[in-house]
């Protein structure tokens, strides 16, 4: 843990009001950040958000300095993500890959040297994908993806070994790009 | 290496972690299937999609809303830490009373026999009071057990290893 992350934790644990508003302030763009690339939507990722610093404001005095606190925030931020997929599921907020809408989008195929085109079909097709990807698959790349974070501290976020985290980057990048070209793996862990 | 080895070890091969053989075989087959080929340059604009994803802001209010609910909806966080807090406070208290009774017991049953038995003026108690008070021992006394108190409570609060972390 970091001296002023320490020094932050401390003062949370005081009872400093202004030290809650400073954890927010520094931790916001990473969570938002996440929570989007979690659930594939940017609308809605800022309740999200919220909720995840009430569930840390929640569990801060159990909080005993295990671990990092932004490694602790992030966790916080997966399990509320993937719980909100699951009931967003449930309410049929997701559509399925197999959805005639879904189906209808264009594959990675441009015909055109057009690299632009290209670009903008990869783009439109990323979120919907991101959202209907393995959960442990998905985590993984957000968490990469998000700001370079090591595999050292994915390990510790997602709570396996860093092959295991390896081998999640290459099977999530793999699952994108075989549905980007249309192409339906043989088998798919889920 | 088959092309379907190849296939599924694309993402390796571009993350750099193939043997050197390994890598030759691929390149070789890349060469050699167009079905690879296509399946490489979609991972490349893949990878490059998801290292240029747009980096988002919450709204300007985000911490202050954030905050408001916190303080609004639950009760503080700190609270549970406060009371325990004051609780080990409160124990320290005692024990350094105890402490400071423990090793003052003797000028402090003179001070009050002499008190009580009006044998010496009031201006004799002031002094010997003043006397107790700058006394090097007696400021130890007081000093010491709320020092090795608070290092204790320190200790035994877990608190401590934060800054060993």
């Amino acid at each position: 843990m970091r001296p002023d992350e320490a020094q932050l934790l401390w003062r949370l644990w005081r009872g400093e009001a202004k030290a809650f508003e400073e954890l927010v302030n520094l931790y916001k763009d990473m969570v938002l950040n996440l929570a989007v690339r979690m659930t594939g939507r940017a609308d809605g990722a800022e309740d999200i958000a919220q909720e995840v610093f009430l569930r840390v404001w929640k569990a801060l005095p159990k909080f005993r300095g295990e671990c990092k606190l932004s490694t602790w925030i992030y966790r916080i931020t997966i399990n509320l993500c993937i719980a909100e997929g699951k009931s967003a599921q449930g309410r049929s907020e997701f559509v399925p890959l197999d959805e005639p809408a879904v189906m209808a989008l264009p594959q990675l195929r441009v015909e055109s040297d057009n690299e632009y085109a290209e670009e903008v079909v990869l783009k439109e097709r990323m979120g919907p994908l991101m959202a209907r990807m393995p959960q442990h698959y998905r985590t993984a790349i957000s968490l990469y993806y998000l700001k370079d974070l090591s595999y050292q501290e994915i390990s510790e976020i997602m709570g396996v070994p860093m092959g295991t985290v390896k081998s999640y980057l290459f099977r999530g990048k793999a699952w994108l790009r075989d549905r980007l070209l249309g192409r339906e793996p043989a088998q798919e862990e889920m | 290496m088959i092309l379907d080895d190849a296939y599924r070890r694309l993402p390796e091969y571009l993350d750099g972690g193939l043997l050197p053989h390994e890598r030759e075989e691929m390149e070789k087959l890349f060469g050699q299937s167009p079905v690879l080929r296509e399946a490489l340059r979609v991972s490349l604009a893949l990878e490059a999609a998801l290292r240029q994803q747009p980096w988002l802001s919450p709204s300007r209010n985000f911490a202050h809303a954030v905050v408001k609910r916190a303080a609004a909806e639950l009760p503080p966080a700190v609270t549970a830490w406060d009371q325990a807090w004051e609780r080990i406070r409160a124990g320290l208290s005692v024990c350094a009373l105890a402490l400071i009774l423990i090793f003052a017991r003797h000028p402090l049953a003179d001070f009050g026999m002499a008190a009580l038995g009006g044998a010496g003026t009031w201006v004799g108690n002031l002094t010997g009071l003043t006397i107790f008070a700058l006394h090097p021992i007696a400021v130890l006394a007081l000093v010491a057990p709320v020092v090795a108190g608070g290092f204790a409570g320190c200790v035994l609060s877990g608190r401590c290893r934060l800054s060993s972390d």
